[in-house]
């Protein structure tokens, strides 16, 4: 009798042992796909960071060129660089605001070019522009596709057998989801004009 | 009898006339109510029972609904909320599944013609055996509040246009209705087809008089294929994957087979002595060889899109990533 209990046992640990196995593999596949997306949305923040090099040069030619608005660019660019690593909701809260601080500042400078119909209508601008257009419907198609690979994730980390597991693992934390706070297509726009 | 013979004579003429006189002009019968102007090719409607002071029949006055908000803008349906909220709220607009076999041109709304579609469709399938690069054209009416470079980005990521690891499609959408183009380009080609290249090429085309969207089209094309001369050797491809199946589809059919069979027909004649079979074995391949070719003919005349057998289709599992430029007019 002895003998055939432990026998039993043994199984019962194996099979349980085999679950474990399939979820926490399954776990890192939907993870490494929340990575690899992540990555092409730091990749086209980026894209638009590079942008104000291009800016800056285009206003040097301008004399008497308001420089306070080029002063909070320029310090939000070298604030922008951050590693990093959980993706936890805290530290992509962290990321928005510091893209939230650059996209304003950006914006600010764009509504003080247009004082200056010179530097407007010169083609280095416009093509600027037309770039930064592109930049920013990147971001968009970039972290709505985060969005969706993360919906993958939480959901299926946050079902019950599932949840025992995820949450002994510290890297298999909830995801924070990047909110459409700065979307000037979807926020209504007032044209003074 | 003579006299009733006249009578039908007379008859049968004059209503030999009457139909000969009906033949050459077609004269509308009269309603029952005759307006004084007859336009026929405008159906006056008839009076719904509550008549509103204006009536534009262009739009529908929508019947209001149970809670009314402020402001209705009816080009955006609030969707009801689902049972478990997330905090991401995308409410896109839902592109449509893709055909098996996706055509180059697309129009959803009916603006173009049947002649300017299969000729749009003939140019934009040559310049993919020239330039290995797909040109897409998608017209909708309908965006919500959708961005239109985004819905386009995101069109081309469902239908896979492009080659798969080349990601070599474009994508151009028209919404007449809210009068905006864009312009949107695969990873492949982004380095080629920037972004300011793309707004200059818009921009060059816009704005769009007269309902004139067959030759901006063609315009843009023109102007794309230029760039894409330019660049000719970066898009060949050294290694074609599909080269056993192009062979496949190009060179064997049922009438080679038929051949091979009578050739070993022939072998058997000159070695056997049973003359019954080897006289109604060929007879019957030739008459159905026949008759094969007698039903492609026929089919050629109703349908013209079947003239370039080649053609497999767009969407061959390319990306994209929002490169790409836009404008309204």
């Amino acid at each position: 009798m002895n003998f055939k209990i432990k026998h039993y046992f043994l199984i019962i640990i194996s099979i349980i042992f085999i679950w474990i196995l399939i979820i926490y593999n399954k776990l890192v596949t939907f993870n490494e796909k929340v990575k690899n997306q992540w990555g092409q949305v730091e990749n086209s923040y980026q894209r638009r960071s590079d942008l104000i090099p291009k800016i800056i040069n285009i206003i040097k030619g301008v004399t008497n060129f308001e420089k306070n608005t080029l002063v909070d660019v320029i310090k939000a660019r070298s604030n922008n660089s951050i590693v990093i690593n959980n993706l936890n909701k805290e530290d992509i809260n962290k990321f928005q605001k510091i893209q939230k601080l650059l996209n304003n500042s950006i914006n600010r400078l764009l509504i003080t070019i247009e004082k200056y119909p010179k530097l407007k209508s010169t083609e280095n601008f416009l093509e600027l522009q037309s770039q930064l257009e592109g930049t920013e419907n990147r971001i968009n198609i970039e972290r709505n596709r985060y969005n969706l690979e993360v919906k993958r994730f939480n959901t299926y980390r946050n079902k019950f057998p599932n949840l025992l597991i995820s949450n002994i693992f510290p890297r298999f934390k909830e995801k924070g989801y990047l909110k459409l706070d700065s979307n000037i297509e979807h926020s209504p726009i007032i044209n003074f004009n | 009898m003579k006299k009733y013979i006249k009578y039908i004579l007379y008859i049968f003429i004059f209503l030999n006339i009457i139909s000969t006189s009906s033949k050459t002009i077609d004269i509308p019968t009269p309603s029952k109510k005759i307006y004084p102007v007859n336009d026929y090719y405008y159906d006056i409607p008839t009076p719904s029972k509550k008549i509103y002071p204006v009536n534009d029949y262009y739009y529908d006055i929508p019947t209001p609904s149970k809670k009314i908000y402020p402001v209705n803008d009816y080009y955006y349906d609030i969707p009801t909320p689902s049972k478990k909220i997330y905090p991401v709220n995308d409410y896109y607009y839902d592109i449509p599944t893709p055909s098996k076999k996706i055509y180059p041109v697309n129009d959803y709304v009916g603006i173009l013609s049947k002649k300017e579609i299969l000729i749009l469709n003939k140019k934009l399938i040559q310049i993919k055996k020239n330039f290995y690069s797909e040109i897409l054209i998608v017209i909708i009416n309908n965006i919500f509040n959708d961005n239109h470079n985004w819905i386009a980005s995101n069109w081309g990521q469902k239908w896979k246009i492009g080659k798969k690891g080349k990601d070599n499609g474009i994508i151009i959408l028209l919404i007449p209705q809210r009068k905006k183009i864009s312009m949107q380009i695969g990873y492949g080609l982004e380095p080629y087809l920037t972004d300011a290249l793309c707004k200059k090429m818009i921009n060059n085309i816009l704005p769009i008089y007269n309902n004139n969207y067959y030759q901006t089209l063609n315009k843009l094309i023109d102007n794309i294929t230029i760039i894409l001369n330019k660049y000719k050797y970066n898009f060949q491809s050294k290694s074609n994957i599909n080269f056993f199946k192009k062979i496949y589809k190009k060179y064997f059919n049922i009438n080679y087979l038929i051949l091979l069979l009578l050739i070993i027909n022939i072998i058997i004649y000159y070695n056997s002595d049973n003359v019954l079979i080897n006289t109604i074995l060929p007879y019957i391949f030739f008459y159905k060889k026949n008759n094969e070719n007698n039903d492609d003919n026929d089919d050629d005349n109703e349908d013209n899109d079947d003239d370039n057998d080649d053609f497999e289709g767009f969407g061959e599992g390319g990306h994209f990533g929002g490169g790409g430029a836009g404008g309204s007019w």
